[in-house]
């Protein structure tokens, strides 16, 4: 059976982070607006995956960025 | 190093406060008569009017984050979407903020160039403007501009659909043009993003940021679309800018009205995505990640 997810990350405050991801039935995962934790969860998920271990190796304080941006 | 008066980033960064400062009233007053976009409505959104794009003389944003899925050697950047766009693509991922420019928050240039600085120290390196079409909003975007750090690497992320004027506004302001080549013909855009007489415009801007800036060519592959679009415009950039880099995306998945549209209802196979490399490998394409 044909399946896809699709997680879609947009709190209320627009100011803070938005984020889709979409995961084939195949196990292919696609996403938008890709934040550095994101894609470091996904690259953990999906190790064999070289694009996303390059996207979450591009380090920045985000988390402290994004506290600093909602509140 | 040795820096080409082309890509002359340290003299650049000492004047582009300046020149957007310098431009702020310029930019402000085509607002009047808008003709940013090859549109042409030439309404005045100063006054409340709108055109195509619906927007009016106010700015607002949807988003402002640290973001990593763009080209690699602009990640981490610092992505600011403004709401609003000038073409209508079935397919738009951020359709509902990119079609409605009421949407989002109202534009606030200091408090954004605040979060940019932010973002920059903690390991940015680029800022990111985009939309929807950023280019509709250019008196905002001259604002910005003018309150950023000199250093700071701006891309200016387009669909190309620019005018004249609104090159000349832009000029000198950005470090990256990354322009979002979409269709390879007049009638897939027609029928796809509502848009006439695409390919002109959206030519001459690659032409011009190639003259003008570093640029990077952008096409999202979309189902049933490689002969039509992507192979026609491999085969144009082969021609024309056999050398710029070329990001071949091919993310594509249903959304917004796409997910009603017969063609457009599903994502790119895996052997759609490597015939567009193959193309590309035929046109000897300067392929980047």
């Amino acid at each position: 059976m044909k399946t896809t997810v699709h997680l879609r990350r947009k709190p209320r405050q627009p100011s803070a982070s938005v984020e889709d991801i979409l995961i084939l039935s195949d196990g292919k995962i696609m996403a938008h607006n890709l934040s550095p934790r994101m894609a470091a969860l996904l690259s953990e998920l999906s190790p064999n995956d070289k694009a996303m271990r390059r996207r979450s190796g591009a380090k920045t304080s985000e988390s402290q960025h994004e506290l600093r941006a909602r509140t | 190093m040795i820096y080409t008066e082309k890509h002359a980033p340290a003299v650049q960064w000492r004047r582009r406060r300046e020149q957007a400062r310098a431009r702020l009233a310029a930019a402000r007053a085509a607002l009047s008569d808008c003709r940013l976009c090859p549109h042409d409505c030439g309404v005045n959104r100063l006054a409340g009017g709108r055109g195509l794009c619906r927007a009016d003389a106010s700015a607002h944003v949807f988003c402002a984050q640290i973001e990593v899925g763009d080209e690699l050697e602009l990640i981490p950047t610092f992505a600011i979407a403004f709401n609003g766009c000038d073409m209508r693509c079935a397919f738009c991922i951020t359709g509902a903020d990119s079609w409605n420019a009421s949407r989002g928050e109202p534009f606030d240039a200091w408090a954004l160039s605040r979060r940019a600085e932010a973002a920059l120290d903690e390991g940015a390196r680029t800022v990111m403007i985009l939309g929807g079409e950023p280019t509709i909003h250019l008196p905002s975007v001259v604002e910005l501009v003018s309150l950023l750090p000199d250093a700071t690497k701006i891309v200016w992320k387009t669909n190309g659909f620019v005018s004249t004027e609104g090159r000349g506004l832009a000029e000198g302001l950005f470090d990256v043009w990354l322009v979002d080549y979409k269709f390879g013909n007049d009638e897939c855009a027609q029928r796809l993003a509502a848009i006439e007489n695409y390919q002109r415009p959206v030519q001459e801007t690659v032409l011009w940021a190639e003259e003008n800036t570093e640029l990077i060519v952008r096409h999202l592959l979309m189902p049933g679309h490689v002969d039509c679009c992507w192979d026609s415009v491999a085969r144009w950039l082969a021609r024309h800018l056999p050398s710029t880099k070329v990001s071949l995306r091919s993310g594509y998945w249903p959304a917004w009205k796409a997910r009603g549209t017969s063609e457009l209802a599903r994502t790119v196979t895996r052997a759609e995505e490597g015939r567009a490399v193959d193309i590309a490998g035929a046109y000897g394409l300067h392929l980047i990640e």
